[in-house]
């Protein structure tokens, strides 16, 4: 299995914790989880990234559609422990603007 | 893969064949026999040589293609032109097919005439499977080449244009300009296919500048998925079929700066969508790329250049 997500809900926001790569590969089946929870209304989401190792464009698109349909809806996807290898992506695809980051879990969920 | 029983060759079949035709060409003449000349040549499509030759054959084509009342009569007369290019030479089979899927993507009664269907169901699978085949091989030639470029060669390929120089961002700012122009004649004539090769271009060259008209460009394409079904999804085929030729022709051509900024652009403009054609490949290659950019410690670099 290219990618594992296990959720886990933190008060009113889900933390969704990614290990492993989002490519083209793991993108869609990502994106359908990502989908279902925005579309039950947990809008208010913290991507756990520490373990996720690669990300591509694909990654990158399906978090991009899905923080769209969560700002549309009220809420937010926030990225805590994101890898220097990960953000090199966001930074080179010029992504970083869109996502709030945060060095840890705790910080993103301050946040709300 | 085609459907049986088609009614009509869709157009991103159509472009999709014209660029594997052109990738054919640059793979050589062992590939473009097998792939191109011997399918047709098996499907009876070769006939005796006709009294003209294919370019006057085109030229008369040409005209009929202009003239509603004989528009028709295109089609029978692509597969007759096509059968004279068999006895002349390798390059007549190349511009004569190009031609003719040409006039399926411009021209709706000639993608719907029974000689185009036909056409299209006999290059069908040979194509595919030389696309099937080339992909190994253009990902191995990529992370060859990519290794043994240089960090200066990075540093240009990923600028996709020289802002520091006027005179670069002038004839820029121009090609949008006159594309954009194009846009709207067809528009206003209401020629979709021409609106969507055009918007497929603008878009792919212009997606990641701030062209002053990229917003009039996006408005015109919602306006016509509302108006025409399908459109978007057309449009983004085209632009993936256009990209990731760049990206295959630039690898074959040893210019991996333009396949690189052909990644870049299908990465920044589809963003991952499952939908448009050859994700699984071009994904492919973006990890190559990024496994390059790390060995070679280049992402800090890389990244100040944007």
């Amino acid at each position: 299995m290219d990618l594992q997500i296990t959720s886990q809900a933190a008060g009113s926001v889900t933390v969704l914790k990614m290990v492993g790569k989002l490519d083209a590969q793991s993108a869609p089946a990502a994106n359908d989880q990502l989908k279902a929870l925005i579309g039950s209304g947990k809008t208010k989401v913290v991507l756990d990234l520490d373990g996720l190792t690669y990300i591509s464009s694909a990654g990158l698109g399906i978090l991009n559609a899905n923080q769209a349909e969560a700002r549309k809806a009220g809420g937010m996807i926030r990225l805590a422990c994101v890898k220097p290898q990960v953000k090199d992506v966001f930074d080179l695809l010029k992504f970083t603007l869109l996502f709030p980051m945060f060095g840890t879990v705790q910080d993103a969920l301050k946040d709300f | 893969m085609l459907e049986t029983g088609l009614h009509k060759v869709p157009v991103a079949a159509a472009e999709s064949f014209a660029k594997t035709v052109r990738l054919l060409a640059l793979s050589g003449r062992r590939a473009f026999t097998t792939y191109l000349v011997h399918p047709l040549d098996e499907a009876g499509w070769k006939r005796n040589a006709a009294v003209d030759s294919t370019k006057k054959m085109l030229v008369r084509i040409k005209a009929a293609s202009m003239d509603p009342s004989a528009v028709h009569t295109v089609a029978p007369h692509c597969k007759r032109l096509i059968s004279q290019a068999l006895n002349e030479t390798l390059s007549a089979v190349g511009d004569c097919t190009i031609f003719f899927l040409d006039m399926m993507l411009a021209h709706t009664p000639v993608s719907t005439a029974p000689e185009a269907i036909d056409f299209a169901l006999i290059l069908d699978r040979p194509l595919e499977k030389f696309q099937k085949e080339s992909e190994t091989k253009n990902t191995n030639l990529f992370t060859d080449a990519l290794s043994s470029m240089s960090k200066e060669d990075f540093k240009k390929a990923f600028a996709p244009v020289d802002l520091g120089k006027t005179e670069q961002q002038v004839i820029v700012k121009q090609e949008a300009a006159i594309l954009f122009n194009k846009i709207q004649i067809a528009h206003r004539r209401d020629d979709l296919p021409a609106c969507r090769k055009l918007i497929a271009r603008y878009m792919v060259q212009n997606a990641e500048s701030q062209d002053q008209n990229l917003s009039i460009v996006r408005d015109l394409i919602k306006a016509f998925d509302t108006r025409v079904p399908g459109f978007r999804a057309e449009l983004n085929q085209f632009m993936a079929i256009h990209l990731h030729y760049d990206v295959v022709a630039g690898i074959s051509q040893g210019d991996i700066k333009k396949a690189i900024r052909g990644i870049r652009k299908y990465a920044h403009i589809f963003q991952g969508n499952p939908e448009v054609p050859y994700h699984m490949e071009i994904d492919r290659m973006e990890g190559k790329l990024y496994e390059i950019i790390s060995q070679k410690g280049l992402w800090e670099e890389l990244k100040k250049g944007e």
